[in-house]
């Protein structure tokens, strides 16, 4: 049976009518915010990490209804045009990134873990993206990049 | 995919009532952490979806002089960042850092990991071991029930067909209460537990003596289960070396562990003995 839902997405309102069945993710990736990434689909890999009214989860096993009238945010809200976001510039300058594809998912655990905890731990920061797996970097340049920005880097 | 509805009643007395209505067709969604996962997979297909995870009724937390009183659709990380948790029933913080992940911690509830009733539910053996029990509304009454009496089988519980649980409250920990909470895994995050256990006790002050003493293990019989052997030899008793021996000895008339993917029965008799023994020494010298 189809829904109306109203998500408002990186600050656009999205409006639509929906199977219920319909995962926040295809939701999004079906309105072309396909930088939320599909990996496995089933809540284990955190590929598909957005933000909902600022809590990190997967989207992938969220009903989009579940996000109806809720703000969602995902990686692109994190630059401004020609201005990449503190932490996507502290990737770049530890090369956290490889094939990229866990990256977005990544990104968005560090700024939940930064919003609510602006100066963790190593540790703090190594479970904060406990949730997101790498198949690429062996994590070690992923979390020093988090670390500079949560020691102040910019 | 499905034919799937959606509803999101307002308040929990709404909620019971759609329950009646629909029936077996619906089933009522918090988290959905473990539903959504069921639902891919085809293992169930609801006509109806019941939102339950927004209603205020069942997000309360009270602290009251003994108890502590939890609605179900608390979420998970909420008792993480709960400090009134912290202090009063520690044991549930210390199971918080181990269940999954915080993206999935930032939707899971209590409820639903008491609901979905797996054996493996993290959150379960440290509410056992605070002698917990559940109180079930549906449309006409509301009822109580043990903890220990809830869980029946593997993903089967004593809930009725139109009830939902409204309320899970425990006993608050003292100032000379100890726990520990230790999962196993095959990893270090999000893993399902090869053997959890979780241990309260209460020590007498100056004596060493434990005046009373919980223990509850997860993933070692069809369900979540309280050691009564072990209480039983270690209650009134001030632990030593060999008192903690005799307990890994015990432990074992009360788990009845299979072989699976994670792991041998045998893997995990040992394991019981082994995580029995850190526990209470992790607690005796907190």
């Amino acid at each position: 049976m189809k829904h109306d839902i109203e998500i408002t997405v990186n600050g656009t309102k999205i409006k639509d009518s929906i199977e219920a069945s319909t995962t926040l993710l295809d939701f999004l990736r079906s309105h072309g915010f396909t930088e939320v990434k599909k990996g496995c689909d089933k809540g284990d890999c955190g590929a598909c990490t957005v933000l909902i009214d600022g809590a990190a989860t997967t989207s992938c096993i969220t009903l989009a209804l579940q996000a109806n009238n809720k703000e969602v945010l995902t990686v692109k809200s994190l630059n401004g045009w020609r201005k990449l976001h503190p932490l996507q510039q502290a990737f770049v300058k530890y090369e956290a990134i490889q094939c990229g594809f866990c990256t977005p998912g990544m990104l968005m655990s560090a700024k939940w873990l930064l919003d609510k905890n602006p100066h963790p731990t190593r540790a703090e920061i190594i479970d904060a993206i406990s949730g997101n797996l790498c198949r690429c970097t062996g994590y070690k340049k992923i979390i020093d990049a988090i670390e500079y920005v949560a020691q102040g880097g910019k | 995919m499905y034919d799937i509805t959606y509803i999101k009643p307002r308040t929990l007395q709404e909620a019971i009532e759609q329950k009646a209505e629909f029936g077996k067709d619906s089933l009522f969604i918090a988290g959905g952490s473990n539903l959504l996962v069921y639902m891919k997979d085809r293992k169930i297909n609801p006509k109806y979806f019941i939102d339950v995870s927004e209603l205020e009724e069942l997000r309360e937390i009270t602290f009251n002089n003994e108890t502590i009183s939890i609605g179900p659709s608390v979420k998970i990380i909420e008792i993480e960042d709960s400090n009134q948790i912290k202090k009063s029933a520690y044991l549930l913080n210390q199971a918080t850092k181990e269940f999954a992940n915080p993206l999935i911690k930032n939707k899971a509830t209590i409820g639903g990991n008491i609901a979905d009733a797996s054996p493996a539910a993290d959150m379960v053996p440290p509410l056992l071991a605070l002698d917990a029990y559940l109180e079930l509304a549906s449309v006409n009454e509301a009822r109580q029930i043990q903890l220990k009496d809830f869980f029946l089988n593997p993903r089967k519980t004593a809930i009725g067909d139109n009830e939902i649980i409204s309320k899970i409250i425990l006993k608050k920990m003292e100032e000379n209460d100890r726990s520990s909470f230790i999962k196993l895994g095959l990893r270090n995050a999000t893993t399902i537990s090869v053997v959890s256990i979780a241990v309260w006790l209460s020590l007498e002050k100056g004596s060493g003596k434990i005046n009373d003493i919980r223990v509850a293990l997860g993933s070692v019989a069809p369900t979540p289960l309280r050691s009564q052997s072990v209480e039983n030899l270690l209650k009134n008793k001030v632990p030593d070396e060999n008192l903690i021996k005799q307990a890994m000895k015990e432990i074992q008339k009360d788990i009845n562990p299979i072989s699976d993917v994670r792991g041998s029965s045998d893997y995990r008799r040992e394991m019981s003995a082994t995580l029995l023994k850190r526990a209470i020494n992790q607690c005796l010298n907190a």
